[in-house]
């Protein structure tokens, strides 16, 4: 068996534009990998073709050896590939609970008849979902808001609870898009904590697209460094730090002789 | 709010809705009961279309829990219409089986026209939904053989179960008053197991219902064929209660007010269509006389509760609440 999500050649156009070009990456089991790269370097496409949401124009995508490119999203995610949204995404009108417990609903698995009929399969697979929402809520500090309706949650409070609903499908692998967008270097430094949490829990696998460097630098063990939808480099952050091709796509080339000196 | 959080949130909503109940339960009871006591042919035959109106409606208010719109259901009222009385009079299929085969027929069309269109987002929906509509209506119209044409088809017997006639308004309104409660009973149920709370979550964000493994268009799928199959089933009853139809029983304007009692009552309660029925059903029959200005009406308060109260009159109570405790 390879590694836990192979990325082969995948590209994208829009019109004639090119999004993506020629992406391959691979994530192993257990890694927490970054994908990183300037404003229309094409990290969302690619998160988007990973998780099935858009069609590919070119490449595959395997998860746990299983080809799922083109989705349908649904089937990704019962595969065990959950992703976050860049603008956190959660059911505004309902209550957090509620919330993570509609990330779990499709795991049930019984017919609308069973739990229509109550029988016993739909009776234990809900004690158990249960069960696992709460943990969900414990895991990411959300349980003493948990009757709180998810619109009234302070900003940071949100991004945990879009991380909470995507948890909630029990994923192998967790593709966060900008998990610590729009929160301070405080918040930011405590989301990191949260998600290393997550790996020694859970197990975890992530992937993450990420703009604050210092989050990126400390969490990732692996970082892919995307510019203009096409990889330019592929290393350990420290590595990363000193490439030169990735100093210049983010510093500009002027700065180059300074920074890696 | 809708009710399934409500059933999870515990306590304090339950103990006020406990109170709420030992009003409420009598009081329904009595106006439900009410009708088997009154003389007057008119206002049992308003109990009636009050009842038929609500199963309608609460088929409509399933499509509306999964987030869209249908512009179609008066036609899929009278898919269930006509293959009820075509099955039943030219097949000779006794009642039970004729309005089964009403709302296969109603549920078979869905099925077919849902799977495609389905696709399609907020008013492109709706116009295809309405486009279909005048498409069932032209059949109707164009295939007098079987559907009698703009003639439509006259004396339908009275709907019959295990020798049992429901021949004279009381009984028939026993019948139709049980499937009223039946439908509501039924959302009431749907709306606490999770393929309930399943169709809240596409309804309020659908690609974040997606991307949690709820296939989002199968199971908009699913609530369209349970709402156009109920409607289908609703219109069996109709045409057996009336003893006619027609095509243009089952025009425009029946998926029109079957919309407005559905704002009007609540889009997001499962309370919303009896609410809604109850209301607007007698409204305009009383006021006959007033029947030119009857959409006039029914556009300003369309408009009145979208502006104050989106969630319609079913989220009143909890408004009050909410005022009262100045939250």
């Amino acid at each position: 068996m390879g590694a836990l999500l192979r990325v082969e050649n995948l590209s994208k156009s829009f019109g004639g534009l090119a999004a993506l070009r020629d992406l391959s990456f691979e994530v192993e089991q257990g890694a927490i990998v970054g994908l990183i790269g300037p404003n229309g370097a094409g990290k969302t496409t690619a998160f988007n073709l990973i998780s099935g949401t858009m069609r590919p124009s070119a490449g595959r995508v395997w998860f746990r050896d299983i080809d799922i490119t083109g989705g349908p999203p649904s089937r990704v995610v019962r595969l065990g590939l959950a992703r976050t949204f860049q603008h956190t995404s959660i059911y505004p009108k309902a209550s957090v609970r509620e919330n993570v417990y509609r990330g779990a609903i499709a795991r049930l698995g019984t017919s609308m008849f069973d739990q229509l009929r109550g029988g016993s399969r739909t009776r234990e697979g809900l004690s158990r979902l249960h069960a696992q929402v709460d943990e969900v809520l414990e895991i990411m500090g959300l349980e003493a808001h948990r009757d709180t309706i998810a619109g009234a949650l302070s900003y940071g409070q949100q991004k945990r609870l879009g991380v909470a609903i995507g948890l909630a499908t029990q994923p192998t692998l967790l593709l966060l898009d900008e998990p610590a967008a729009g929160l301070n270097p405080e918040e930011s430094a405590e989301f990191g904590r949260l998600l290393r949490g997550l790996r020694e829990r859970l197990g975890l696998t992530m992937l993450l697209v990420e703009h604050h460097m210092a989050l990126v630098m400390d969490l990732c063990e692996r970082i892919v460094v995307l510019v203009q939808g096409a990889r330019i480099a592929e290393d350990t952050p420290a590595a990363i730090a000193r490439h030169p091709a990735v100093i210049e796509a983010y510093l500009g080339a002027e700065e180059e002789d300074h920074a890696a000196g | 709010m809708p009710a399934p959080s409500a059933s999870l949130d515990g306590a304090p909503t339950a103990a006020r809705s406990g109170r709420a109940a030992r009003i409420l339960w009598p009081l329904g009871l009595v106006v439900a009961a009410a009708p088997f006591f009154m003389e007057s042919p008119f206002y049992v035959h308003l109990a009636i279309l009050t009842c038929l109106n609500v199963v309608i409606v609460s088929g409509l208010s399933l499509i509306a829990r999964t987030g869209q719109l249908s512009f179609g259901h008066g036609a899929f009222v009278g898919l269930g219409a006509y293959g009820a009385v075509v099955t039943g009079m030219q097949l000779g299929w006794p009642f039970w089986l004729a309005a089964l085969a009403g709302t296969a027929i109603a549920c078979l069309c869905a099925l077919v026209i849902g799977w495609v269109i389905l696709r399609l987002r907020g008013v492109y929906f709706v116009l295809v939904t309405f486009a279909f509509a005048e498409l069932v209506r032209l059949v109707m119209l164009d295939w007098p053989d079987i559907t009698g044409g703009a003639n439509g088809i006259t004396g339908i017997p009275a709907a019959e179960l295990f020798g049992f006639a429901f021949d004279t308004r009381h009984r028939f309104y026993g019948l139709a008053l049980f499937c009223a409660v039946a439908v509501i009973a039924f959302g009431l149920r749907l709306s606490r197991i999770p393929a309930g709370h399943a169709f809240e979550a596409v309804e309020q964000n659908a690609a974040l219902a997606e991307a949690s493994g709820l296939n989002v268009h199968r199971i908009q799928v699913r609530a369209f064929v349970m709402g156009c199959g109920i409607a289908g089933f609703a219109g069996a009853l109709l045409a057996h209660y009336v003893g006619f139809v027609s095509p243009e029983s089952f025009n425009l304007s029946l998926s029109i007010s079957a919309i407005v009692m559905l704002v009007i009552g609540g889009r997001h309660s499962v309370w919303g269509p009896l609410i809604g029925a109850l209301i607007l059903t007698p409204l305009p029959e009383l006021f006959r006389a007033a029947v030119n200005t009857q959409h006039i009406f029914y556009g300003a308060a369309l408009i009145l509760i979208l502006r104050f109260l989106p969630d319609g009159l079913a989220s009143l109570p909890a408004r009050l609440r909410r005022a009262r405790t100045g939250g």
